[in-house]
């Protein structure tokens, strides 16, 4: 019988005792928001699921930490977030290394295919230009900046609750999200023509 | 206002929780800056674009539980992979199994409850794959923080952890790898009683402290010469044995000696006990 019904406190404390299935319990219960939140960040699916799994095992390995100080989703969150961002992170040194690889080569030419992070082709034609451009833009935000405004405007997170999954003070995340949304409408305003604004 | 400092009040002006005071600021510069003005209705229509992004549908991997629960098994593997290699055939071959039970562990405890302090923790990974290991017999390693306990059932066992800051913790395992982990932030050493269903002796483990003290005492049961040493050396002891709670006397340290040789000579009296060390923990069981 599916124990996903349960409480996040009554099951974390069975995932403390040892129990598995309701571990097992949690990741169905949060999996799905969690691949949101990641898909949001990433764009990706496979990058999503990457995170969303990679975050699992680390709220798992650290289950016996958590004091219920907080909601568990708001923990799941910063653990997302810092698994999105170490990924990430990982891919920017790896890359960096590719092509400094590269360029010590004496081989000719080398072609770099730089992922677009936009939507293919055939997305584009189903969604507006429009659509498409906006989320290119929010997929060029930096990383800190992206996961605020995915949590404040994508999982309608409140201040205080994007405070406590990103550990800083309220007033530090009120200013970085303005931030990030002046950001944002300045990548916009570059399409100015076409997004009328 | 500056054209710098109205564009940080962008949000909450449009949002509306800006004071009223700087409210009328900002609207009166606003007024006087076109430029301001133009940009901050990009920044509205922004907003109104951001708001696009709850209602997107995101389509979920229907695979996404199972990728999920693969990481975290791997995980579980690969930690208990790169561990500490067994003990277990060291373990076996002190025969600590089949031996008669003894009724006065029950007494030990309740005798010497209120003294020990200390945490038993689930370490984390509690149970993967099914066991083909079928080795019903629990495994000890050392940990940066205590001593991690392995046990490998084929079936379904009772496993009762008594002693340290949490008291008595009963745990149910299937035919599933159990890991637990026994801590202590007390300066000084705990004890637990490991208490497997089925088996009729009944485990002792000592979790050093965060000081390290000298051995003061000179006699004293197994389990008391234990926290002494684990102490002294802070080092994990694990003990099963009849003896357990039979008195020991044991000799004056001396500089220079070990956690292993001050155990031998302090067991010296007691006939067929005997200890080892392994991969930094101290075993006392009966030969």
């Amino acid at each position: 019988m599916s124990e996903s019904h349960l409480d996040d406190e009554l099951l974390i404390r069975r995932a403390q005792g040892g129990d598995r299935s309701a571990f097992d319990a949690l990741i169905a219960k949060h999996s799905t928001r969690a691949y949101q939140y990641a898909f949001r960040l990433t764009r990706n699916p496979e990058e999503a699921s990457d995170v969303v799994a990679e975050g699992f095992v680390r709220v798992y390995n650290a289950i016996q930490n958590f004091k219920g100080q907080s909601a568990f989703t708001t923990w799941l969150y910063r653990i997302m977030t810092n698994c999105f961002l170490d990924i990430r992170k990982k891919e920017k040194s790896r890359q960096a290394i590719s092509i400094e690889s590269a360029l010590v080569t004496s081989e000719g030419d080398v072609e770099m295919q730089i992922e677009d992070e936009g939507a293919s082709p055939h997305e584009a034609t189903e969604r507006s230009e429009r659509e498409v451009r906006f989320e290119k833009a929010v997929a060029k935000l930096p990383e800190y900046q992206r996961s605020m405004i995915v949590m404040y405007h994508g999982e309608m997170m409140s201040y205080e609750e994007i405070a406590a999954a990103l550990d800083l003070p309220i007033g530090t995340v009120k200013s970085r999200l303005n931030r990030a949304r002046l950001t944002l409408r300045d990548m916009l305003q570059k399409d100015a023509e076409l997004f009328q604004i | 206002m500056t054209y710098e400092k109205a564009k940080e009040y962008f949000s909450a002006y449009s949002e509306g929780t800006l004071d009223a005071g700087l409210a009328q600021s900002f609207e009166a510069k606003l007024k006087a800056d076109s430029k301001l003005q133009a940009e901050y209705e990009q920044f509205e229509a922004t907003l109104k674009e951001l708001e696009s992004l709850q209602f997107e549908q995101i389509e979920v991997p229907f695979d996404l539980n199972d990728r999920i629960s693969a990481a975290v098994d791997k995980s579980i593997y690969d930690k208990k992979r790169t561990a500490q290699p067994g003990w277990s055939g060291w373990l076996r071959n002190l025969a600590f199994t089949g031996l008669a039970a003894s009724a006065v562990f029950g007494a030990y405890w309740s005798i010497n409850n209120s003294q020990v302090s200390g945490r038993s923790s689930v370490a984390g990974p509690i149970s993967v794959a099914p066991n083909s290991k079928a080795v019903e017999q629990m495994e000890y390693s050392r940990t940066d923080n205590g001593i991690g306990l392995e046990f490998n059932p084929v079936d379904k066992h009772a496993i009762t952890v008594k002693g340290g800051a949490t008291g008595e913790e009963k745990f149910e395992t299937s035919n599933q790898v159990w890991l637990h982990e026994l801590t202590n932030d007390q300066p000084g050493a705990a004890s637990f009683e490991v208490t497997v269903e089925g088996e009729e002796l009944t485990t002792f483990v000592v979790v050093p402290g965060k000081e390290r003290n000298e051995i003061e005492g000179t006699q004293g049961s197994i389990v008391l010469l234990a926290k002494e040493i684990a102490d002294k050396y802070g080092i994990p002891v694990v003990i099963k044995s009849k003896q357990v709670l039979f008195e020991a006397a044991w000799p004056t340290v001396t500089a220079g000696s070990d956690a292993l040789k001050t155990a031998q000579d302090s067991l010296q009296n007691l006939t067929g006990v005997f200890a080892d060390m392994r991969e930094g923990i101290l075993y006392i069981g009966d030969n």
